[in-house]
């Protein structure tokens, strides 16, 4: 065989591959995309054309999670490779933590799997935006969520600060170094919780209800979710909190901040602005 | 408040007691008077504990009845029973260990708060030889001691009626003599006392009359002397048997099983 | 009673308003107790807020709560005629727990949270009545016991299912929570629920102390004397169900006080199970308010549940009664 003969057909085997490499970088390729992370199934459920899913978490048929009705077509997984297999999806989106097995698994099989960074913070959180837009082709929801949250935060913070404390489920706070607490000082609060030299203010903390009370908080933010009675809120019920409620000065996060940030983040901090001005304007 | 009643004249009418299907006691009749010491005998299942219980109205009789003094005993109230007849059944183990004199003024229950509860408790320990352990707690006294005590609390209420299930068991033969005596002497102060006995030679020695079971049937009822003849004896326990009587004083020999 | 015991005994009832107050300046914000005090409980400094809202319903409710487990495993032990019977030998606590269980598995809607106790005590009436039911014609203390490990045990399994098809991770953790028992979080309102129970329970057993001491014989004695029937052990059961089941309601299971309370306080009353009920409800109100002043001062925030701290504090007495048992003290 001459040499112009081998590299013909060395041409015609690349092609093929060449084709497959640009067709999946150019244009929209993902037609079959499923998750094994349950903020990824509620971005996905929100922000993409419902036909392009093929499978998402039991989880997000929770009613604790669930946010509208899930589409028929969409399978529920426990994260096992085998059920994602048969679906045949073209791209399966996991988180940074849990469900690790099976898209080892599914990578070994050449499914394309990519991981998602989890969110905990502001950075955090703009990365995994970044991320899901690499893979979702620029989606128009995405970008606009993107866009508004960049542009909030671009706003300057408040110089006059309010102070404020979070008592979520189990009497927890959250200190500096959480989410909850960046969107608390970009919104012009002042988180009770944090301890400026980043010693035990950090991360989430336990905190007994006469400290929130000795604390004395302007704005006293509570963490929704379970609607239902429960011990764990047994905190947010007591008589003391009502003098909080009934004066207005108490915020309820969603629940969605908890267990997949992107959601709301914006929402929040809109609102969480929105709450500071109402309360300066009460004083 | 004590109890009107001073005295107790018991009877029993076709008495009978079905117990899981079966027959433990059948169509009895007999009848308990004040002044007498009445020892109810028999073999083991005889029925002795069964008939105890009904006459303190511990148990309920499946027919028949038991009245005192001519009144049914379903008619009275708990209470009321229980300051006529005072019941020490055969295993009486004290719970907790309290003291003699707390067991004994536990005997004083039925009649509520009583003022002279401590000169009561005194007074009957005083008639059993238990003013030295009054104030020992239960678990530290002996068998003896312990059966003396428990005879206390059945005499500090003053009922009128008093039942003891085997009394002398488990004790040595001086204890049950003394035990016997002290008896003796309260059914010579008018009360009706009723026990289940198991020897022979006591209940023929102090016993004004006896009442013999067998399978829960009464088979004889009088004095001793009537009712313990070799043959009677020999039928109902199935021993051969010698009874003398010296002086008045019984004696009592068992040669062999029949 | 001897000379010392009575002053023993008078030592406690001292000890009882000390430990109020030092219940009351526990906690991790120090507050100016006599200017909080002056301050009128609806005063609304936070100092005063933290004394009158927070710190002084905690501290009674832990008197009122350790008051109905020491009373509830006095009178069971009297009624069993057992040494190591505690009040929740009897489905009590584990009726109560399965009640307020079930109530947090479906997470039903409830807006108040006045279901859960009543619910709760609901279930320790229902326990009882259950073993009482099974127990039979006479109820004698073998049978209840008996009775009482069959529901008990099947309370356990209904428990154990709850657990195993808990809808999600935070309905387990509310189910643990609950089963280890605390007094955090609790204000006026739970002390208000659980209040007239405790008290009706109190009275029943009350009511109860000649039968209890009639029991000392035995239920044949016990009968002669004038306590036969089964109305009796039923007063006492209610009893016991009303306060230890209010208590185990409002504060979840705390184990031990009820089984340990009754044998500290036995050489005090000279054995007597009818004083002994008014000293194990003053020694248990003691002994729930020490381990919670305990729990705010050295554990803090991170909240060792109060449950933990009491079986930590039975458990070796357990020990030390086998050990002095088998010395030859009566047990």
């Amino acid at each position: 065989m001459s040499p112009e003969g081998a590299s013909k057909t060395m041409a015609a085997r690349l092609w093929p591959c060449l084709v497959a490499l640009l067709f999946s970088t150019s244009t929209a390729a993902a037609e079959r995309i499923a998750s094994l992370n349950l903020c990824v199934d509620q971005l996905l459920l929100d922000w993409v054309d419902h036909e392009r899913i093929v499978s998402v978490t039991w989880l997000s048929a929770n009613e604790h999670y669930r946010r509208a009705a899930l589409p028929e077509h969409v399978t529920l997984n426990r994260g096992h490779a085998e059920e994602l297999l048969g679906l045949e999806p073209d791209l399966v989106l996991v988180g940074q933590y849990g469900g690790g097995r099976a898209a080892a698994r599914l990578r070994q099989l050449g499914v394309p799997v990519v991981t998602i960074p989890d969110a905990h913070n502001l950075a955090q959180l703009q990365q995994q935006l970044q991320a899901l837009a690499a893979e979702l082709d620029d989606n128009a929801e995405l970008l606009r969520q993107a866009g508004r949250l960049g542009q909030i935060l671009q706003q300057p913070r408040p110089a006059e600060l309010l102070s404020a404390m979070i008592l979520s489920a189990n009497n927890l706070t959250y200190g500096s170094g959480m989410l909850e607490h960046e969107l608390l000082e970009r919104a012009g609060f002042r988180n009770l919780a944090a301890d400026p030299d980043g010693g035990e203010g950090g991360q989430l903390q336990r905190v007994m209800l006469e400290q929130v009370i000795a604390a004395e908080p302007e704005l006293l933010v509570l963490y929704g979710g379970e609607q239902t009675f429960a011990l764990a809120h047994l905190a947010a019920r007591h008589p003391v909190i009502r003098r909080y409620v009934d004066s207005g000065r108490v915020f309820t996060l969603p629940a969605e901040l908890g267990f997949c940030p992107a959601l709301v983040a914006a929402d929040v901090l809109e609102k969480l602005r929105q709450k500071r001005e109402s309360l300066v304007e009460q004083q | 408040m004590m109890e009107p009643e001073r005295s107790a004249n018991v009877a029993c009418r076709e008495l009978c007691l079905e117990r899981q299907g079966q027959r433990v006691l059948d169509n009895l009749s007999c009848a308990f008077h004040p002044g007498e010491l009445t020892a109810v005998i028999g073999p083991n299942g005889a029925g002795k504990s069964s008939l105890l219980q009904l006459l303190a109205g511990v148990l309920n009789a499946s027919a028949g009845e038991v009245s005192i003094n001519e009144q049914p005993l379903a008619d009275f109230s708990p209470a009321a029973r229980a300051r006529l007849c005072a019941y020490l059944p055969q295993s009486e183990v004290p719970a907790w260990s309290v003291s003699a004199a707390d067991l004994v003024a536990l005997g004083l229950l039925p009649w509520g708060r009583l003022k002279d509860r401590e000169e009561r408790v005194r007074r009957a320990l005083g008639k059993v030889g238990g003013a030295d352990f009054a104030q020992r707690a239960v678990t530290r006294l002996s068998g003896g001691e312990l059966r003396r005590v428990q005879l206390a609390r059945l005499l500090v209420g003053e009922a009128p009626l008093l039942i003891a299930d085997e009394p002398t068991a488990a004790l040595d033969i001086r204890h049950q003599l003394q035990l016997l005596q002290t008896l003796r002497g309260i059914a010579d102060s008018g009360k009706t006392v009723i026990l289940a006995l198991h020897d022979l030679s006591l209940a023929a020695r102090f016993c004004d009359r006896v009442i013999l079971l067998d399978e829960g049937r009464l088979r004889a009822q009088g004095t001793p002397r009537d009712v313990f003849t070799p043959a009677m004896i020999g039928d109902v326990y199935g021993v051969s048997c010698e009874f003398r009587w010296r002086d008045g004083e019984p004696e009592f020999v068992v040669f062999d099983l029949i | 009673m001897l000379n010392s015991n009575r002053i023993a005994l008078g030592l406690l009832g001292v000890a009882l308003p000390l430990a109020l107050l030092a219940a009351l300046v526990s906690g991790p914000v120090s507050i100016d107790l006599a200017a909080a005090l002056r301050d009128s409980w609806r005063g609304e400094s936070s100092e005063a807020v933290i004394l009158w809202q927070l710190r002084l319903p905690r501290a009674l409710l832990a008197i009122l709560v350790g008051a109905a487990l020491g009373m509830g495993g006095a009178a069971m032990q009297g009624l069993l005629r057992n040494p190591l019977a505690e009040p929740a030998l009897l489905g009590v606590s584990s009726g109560a727990a399965l009640a307020a269980i079930l109530l947090l598995y479906y997470g039903l809607a409830w807006q108040s949270g006045w279901w859960l106790p009543l619910l709760a005590i609901g279930g320790a009436f229902v326990a009882v009545l259950s073993v009482w039911a099974l127990a039979g014609r006479g109820a004698s203390a073998s049978r209840l016991v008996l009775a009482g490990v069959a529901i008990n045990a099947f309370l356990s399994a209904l428990m154990a299912l709850a657990l195993n098809y808990a809808p999600s991770m935070f309905a387990m953790q509310e189910i643990v929570f609950w089963l280890l028992g605390s007094l955090a979080n609790r204000g006026w309102d739970q002390l208000l629920l659980a209040l007239p129970f405790i008290i009706a329970g109190g009275l029943l057993l009350f009511a109860s102390r000649n039968y209890l001491r009639a029991l000392t014989l035995g239920e044949a004695s016990a009968a002669s004397l004038g306590f036969g029937g089964r109305r009796h052990p039923l007063l006492l059961l209610l009893g016991i169900a009303a306060a230890v089941g209010a208590a185990v309601a409002v504060a979840g299971t705390i184990g031990f006080i009820g089984l340990v309370v009754p044998h500290l306080m036995r050489p005090l009353v000279g054995q007597d199970p009818a004083r002994l009920l008014w000293a194990s409800a003053l020694c248990g109100a003691l002994l729930l308010l020490l381990a919670d002043i305990f729990v705010l001062n050295f554990v803090g925030a991170q909240e060792l549940r109060i449950g933990a701290v009491t079986a930590f504090i039975g458990a070796p007495f357990f020990f030390w009664l086998i050990v002095s048992a088998r010395r030859g003290g009566a047990l």
